[in-house]
C-alpha cells in the first residue's frame, strides 16, 4: 500500500534503493515522509513524550541498517511500524515501558457548536483512557487501522500476526471502547 | 448495506480519504451501534495528533548514527556462546547412552546458559547446530529447520522461554 506522501515523490522503494546506494538525502527523506505518522502511532501506543522521540531514533536506524530485510510486500510504513513496535514491546519488557495517558487536550477535534464539542471532548478523553487499558495487540491493532487507515493485511505484516486475527483484535478493541462512548 | 460493511468503511471515511454514501449515512442515522463505532474511530482518528516531532532534526540524528556507528555483528562477537550452548544441548542428548541400563535417566532441565540474551540470528545459528547434532545421533526423520519460517522460528525461539 502506497503511503499517501509518496503522490507527491519517489516512491518508498525507489527511496530505500537510493539510500542502499549511498543517498543520504534519500535516508533522510524517508524520515520526513513518516517520522509524524510514526509519533502519533507511539504516542497512541502509550510511549510518553520523551520515549516517543528516541524510539523513532531507534526504529528509523534499525531500518535503515536493516533495509536488506525489508521484503516489499508490505509498505515502508507497516514495516517501520513493526520495528517500532517491537521497539516499544521490549522496553515493556524491560520494565521500561509505561502506558502514558496524556493530558493535554491538543487533540481534540475543533467544534463550531460548543455542545458537540464538548461531546467530542469526551468521547476522545475517554477513548484515550480506554486505549491504555487494552491489551497491547489490541491497542495497536486499533491504532493502525483507525489512526493510520492501514488494511488488515499490512497490519498483520507490522504486528507479526494474520489478517484475521488483527481484524478479531479490531473488532475486540472496538467493542470495549464503544462502551465508554456516552 | 451491513454494520459489517460500514465498519469496514470507517477508517477510509474517518481519514478523508472517502465520503459516506446517501445510504451509509442513512444506515449510520439508523444505527445505534454503528453511530457508537463510528464516534469511536473519529476519536481513535485524532489519537496522538499531539504528537509533535522534528522531523528534519530527527533525520539529521539517525543519518549522524548511522555515520558514526559502526556495523555491530552480535551474531559474530558472541559465537563462542553459541558453541557453549550447542556443547550443552550435545552433552544432554549424548549423556543417557553413557548411563548403565536400569539406572533412570537424570532430569534433561538444564539451564543453557545466556539463550536470553540472544539475537534472532544467533538463535538460530543454535538451533541450527542442534539440528546437526541430532542428526548425527538420531536416525529418526526429524523435520527439518530449514522447513521453517521466520515466524515458526520466532515461536520455537518463544517456547525455549517458557
Amino acid at each position: 500500500m502506497a503511503s499517501l506522501t509518496e503522490l507527491d515523490g519517489p516512491s518508498d522503494a525507489a527511496l530505500a534503493a537510493a539510500w542502499q546506494a549511498g543517498s543520504e538525502q534519500a535516508a533522510a527523506d524517508l524520515v520526513r515522509r513518516h517520522a509524524s505518522a510514526l509519533a502519533r502511532f507511539l504516542t497512541g501506543a502509550g510511549a510518553g513524550p520523551g520515549e516517543v522521540e528516541d524510539l523513532a531514533q531507534e526504529a528509523f536506524f534499525k531500518a535503515f541498517r536493516g533495509l536488506d530485510s525489508w521484503r516489499k510486500e508490505s509498505s515502508f510504513r507497516s514495516w517501520l511500524f513493526s520495528i517500532a513496535s517491537n521497539l516499544r514491546k521490549d522496553a515493556y519488557r524491560r520494565g521500561k515501558g509505561r502506558v502514558v495517558l496524556s493530558i493535554e487536550d491538543h487533540d481534540l477535534p475543533d467544534g463550531r457548536d460548543p455542545a458537540s464539542e464538548l461531546v467530542a471532548d469526551e468521547t476522545a478523553g475517554r477513548i484515550r483512557a480506554g486505549l491504555a487499558r487494552l491489551p497491547r495487540l489490541q491497542r495497536e491493532v486499533f491504532l493502525l487501522r483507525a489512526q493510520q487507515g492501514l488494511d488488515y493485511g499490512e497490519i498483520a505484516a507490522a504486528l507479526g500476526t494474520t489478517a484475521g486475527s488483527a481484524r478479531v483484535h479490531y473488532h475486540h478493541a472496538i467493542r470495549k471502547l464503544k462502551e465508554l462512548v456516552p | 448495506m451491513t454494520c459489517q460493511e460500514l465498519s469496514d468503511r470507517m477508517p477510509s471515511v474517518a481519514a478523508g480519504a472517502a465520503t459516506w454514501s446517501q445510504e451509509e449515512a442513512e444506515h449510520l442515522r439508523t444505527c445505534a451501534g454503528c453511530r457508537a463505532e463510528w464516534a469511536v474511530v473519529s476519536a481513535g482518528r485524532a489519537v496522538g495528533a499531539q504528537a509533535s516531532i522534528d522531523a528534519d532534526a530527527l533525520a539529521a540524528r539517525v543519518l549522524h548514527r548511522l555515520r558514526t556507528e559502526p556495523i555491530v555483528r552480535r551474531f559474530q562477537r558472541r559465537r563462542w556462546l553459541i558453541g557453549l550452548a550447542a556443547a550443552a544441548v550435545i552433552a544432554i542428548i549424548l549423556l543417557p547412552a553413557k548411563l548403565p541400563r536400569g539406572q533412570p535417566a537424570p532430569p534433561l532441565a538444564v539451564d543453557v546458559p545466556g539463550l536470553d540474551g540472544l539475537a534472532y540470528g544467533e538463535l538460530a545459528d543454535v538451533l541450527e547446530s542442534l539440528e546437526t547434532s541430532w542428526t548425527e545421533t538420531s536416525t529418526s526423520d526429524a523435520p527439518s529447520l530449514d522447513d521453517l519460517d521466520p515466524r515458526e522460528l520466532e515461536r520455537m525461539e518463544r517456547s525455549w522461554e517458557i
